[in-house]
């Protein structure tokens, strides 16, 4: 257990002596300070209703704007009330039935244009417009009756909006979105600070001349590896921690309200991390080198991510996609087969926001990579001689 | 005899067993040994010290550290280990070094830091102790990682060209911390292609070639086996110059060669010596030293060699 403690003390010492991880670390800083010092707790008014008496604002805003941030609150409620209501698939087979349609009519209007073509006889011309009209007639129906499911469905969401949040004070609805924005940033700027800070960690440890003495001493590689895996996570939580409680005393002291849930957030943001980690330490584990590690890192999250969240989010629902239907197939596998560090943060957003909605699939993804990575990184660092 | 390393038969290979860099290897190192560990470049000397403490895994055959079996971590609580070309983390001060490799050990708190400043103080470094280890010379690299290897006053410690990169004075302070250690009891496995340094140091030693030992045993013996020179005896005599006649008379004696001040000569043993003296001094002969000449090891290493090759004994590949 000394010899772990030592590699993650390690860790400590390298991470504190790299100016990228100190930017990141003042970065973080900067924001849980922006949030906690510049916001301020607005009154309504004497006329107001107790529950709608206050909110939180900027602090340089005299009052709230016209989508203010209690409105926000349930707007990003509503969304995932009606994905919770499982409307989602019937619109996408709405769009679907859409698509065929469209399809058939292009189908028609090829036949008909042939038949003119070749002179067809009055009634054949006659039968096809017959046809189309019949088509036209169902697309109405199809559109009116998608428009009507998709208005029910936000309708329906508004209302179970507002029947949940009854109780919840404007102040809360506030709080609740504000935590939930300084979540997103501070995931961002970590994924963004911590990929250049780790890059380094692995490739640094196993370099020739390094690792020998390290090796050399009473202790087994499993200890080494896990030790120098842990270090840069517990550093990195242990900054995250500070902030998210920094943030949580602030609004807890300025609204007198305690958002215990605002913490539901931690996890999921350092699994993101974690698995992020795991990758470029993986990259720097075969490859040796800290630039390809780091090059990895931000491919994967910036490229990579962006693509799979745009198959997985866009590609079944959007008409764009419509023609490329192996894509739309394509989705559903890369769903399960690729993390999504953006419906990670997403979810950690909606567990500060207390929608009692829980996402399992991208946590079981990034966790199944998770474990992938740090197993195949382990066995290729147990079987390398140095 | 008690040992503190001991191999059977340990092979290392590599390129799915294309390149054999460790064949079959049979070695004792005797507790309390100062044992030097000879080769070429490429003969696979690093790689033997590296396998015996499980940074490069072995292929096949069994060892044991000080009685343990080489691949239980425990088998390396009793190990210091200086590698060849260290690169210990710039970010760390010479005291960190130690500090991190102390910890590695199992050292703690107030033995921890004790440890520290004495070995610290021993290879001469207590007043860099602080500054970053990117900021050193090689040779005080070198001295701090022999620091970090005696922490733990470990019983068995190996040495892989500890002198490398060190200046001349340097390396004879390090010598002298090397017969400090064995004095002490420790036993030490010096990896060096420093003849003379490995002559200075150990009482035993190997010479390995392509992944083999070719020879193991106590210097003398090995510069004996090799050089066949039991009984002959090699003698430089200092001299005035040598006239035709006195000259002829030394030539009947052994194989002569002459040199600037005087000539050395093969004789057959001691015996030879005093009457050639006299023959001298009888022919006016000013004699000023006569200095028996001894086959070093250097000479022994290079012929050892040499033999190996001209019988086309090993090849790695």
């Amino acid at each position: 257990m000394q010899a772990f403690l030592a590699i993650v003390a390690d860790t400590w010492r390298q991470s504190k002596q790299q100016w990228v991880f100190l930017i990141l670390l003042v970065m973080l800083g900067a924001v849980t300070l922006t949030f906690a010092a510049l916001t301020k707790v607005h009154d309504y008014g004497d006329g107001a209703e107790s529950r709608h008496s206050q909110t939180l604002l900027w602090s340089w805003q005299d009052a709230p704007e016209e989508f203010s941030r209690e409105d926000h609150w349930e707007g990003v409620y509503s969304m995932v009330i009606a994905k919770q209501q499982g409307r989602e698939e019937i619109l996408r087979r709405k769009r679907q039935e859409q698509q065929e349609l469209k399809e058939e009519m292009i189908a028609l209007s090829d036949e008909y244009s042939a038949a003119k073509k070749r002179n067809a006889p009055e009634a054949d011309i006659d039968a096809i417009n017959e046809r189309a009209k019949a088509l036209k007639e169902r697309e109405d129906a199809l559109l009116k009756e998608t428009d009507r499911v998709n208005s029910e469905m936000l309708k329906e969401a508004r209302a179970e909006v507002k029947r949940r949040s009854a109780d919840i004070s404007d102040l809360q609805k506030a709080l609740e979105i504000t935590l939930a924005q300084v979540t997103t940033f501070l995931t961002i700027l970590t994924m963004l600070g911590f990929v250049a800070a780790a890059s380094g960690y692995f490739p640094g440890l196993i370099a020739q001349g390094s690792v020998d003495s390290v090796l050399a001493r009473p202790v087994n590689r499993l200890q080494v590896f896990f030790g120098k895996y842990v270090g840069g996570l517990a550093l990195i939580s242990a900054a995250l921690f500070a902030c998210w409680l920094a943030l949580f005393i602030t609004f807890g002291i300025k609204t007198g309200l305690w958002h215990w849930h605002f913490f539901s957030a931690l996890p999921m943001t350092l699994l993101a991390a974690a698995l992020l980690y795991a990758i470029v330490a993986w990259v720097g584990l075969m490859t040796r080198s800290t630039a390809l590690s780091l090059v990895t890192g931000y491919f994967f999250y910036l490229v990579v991510d962006t693509a799979v969240h745009v198959m997985v989010t866009q590609a079944p629902n959007d008409p764009l996609f419509a023609d490329w239907k192996w894509l739309v197939t394509m989705a559903e596998w890369v769903r399960y087969l690729f993390p999504n560090f953006r419906l990670m943060r997403e979810s950690a957003e909606a567990s500060v926001v207390n929608v009692p909605v829980f996402e399992a699939q991208p946590l079981i993804v990034a966790f199944a990579w998770l474990v992938i990575l740090l197993v195949t990184a382990f066995r290729r660092f147990q079987r390398t001689d140095f | 005899m008690e040992l503190a390393v001991e191999t059977k038969g340990l092979s290392k290979t590599y390129k799915r067993g294309r390149i054999l860099a460790l064949k079959a290897l049979d070695l004792q190192v005797p507790v309390g040994s100062a044992f030097g560990l000879l080769g070429p470049n490429g003969a696979g000397k690093s790689t033997l010290v590296k396998t015996l403490l499980t940074i490069v895994r072995a292929s096949g055959g069994s060892a044991t550290l000080l009685g343990i079996d080489f691949r239980k971590p425990e088998a390396r609580r009793n190990v210091g280990y200086l590698p060849e070309g260290h690169r210990f983390p710039g970010y760390l001060t010479g005291a960190g070094v130690c500090e991190y490799f102390g910890r590695l050990a199992g050292l703690r708190g107030a033995d921890l830091a004790s440890q520290i400043r004495e070995k610290l103080e021993l290879v001469g470094m207590s007043e860099w102790a602080d500054v970053k280890v990117s900021r050193y010379s090689k040779g005080m690299a070198q001295r701090v990682g022999l620091a970090q290897a005696m922490l733990g006053n470990p019983k068995l410690i190996f040495l892989d060209e500890p002198t490398d990169g060190v200046d001349p004075l340097g390396r004879q302070e390090i010598r002298e911390v090397i017969k400090r250690l064995c004095r002490q009891g420790s036993t030490i496995f010096l990896n060096s292609h420093l003849l003379s340094e490995v002559e200075q140091v150990c009482d035993r030693i190997a010479v390995m070639h392509h992944g083999r030992i070719l020879k193991q045993g106590s210097v003398r013996e090995i510069i004996e086996t090799v050089t066949g020179g039991q009984g002959a005896l090699q003698v430089r005599f200092r001299t005035s110059p040598l006239d035709a006649r006195a000259r002829q008379s030394v030539e009947k004696r052994g194989p002569f060669t002459p040199s600037d001040d005087g000539f050395v000569l093969n004789l057959p043993g001691p015996q030879a010596v005093t009457p050639l003296i006299d023959e001298l001094r009888a022919a006016d002969v000013e004699i000023f030293a006569v200095e028996p000449q001894h086959a070093n090891l250097e000479e022994a290493f290079i012929r050892l060699i040499q033999q190996q090759s001209d019988q086309g004994v090993g090849g790695t590949r």
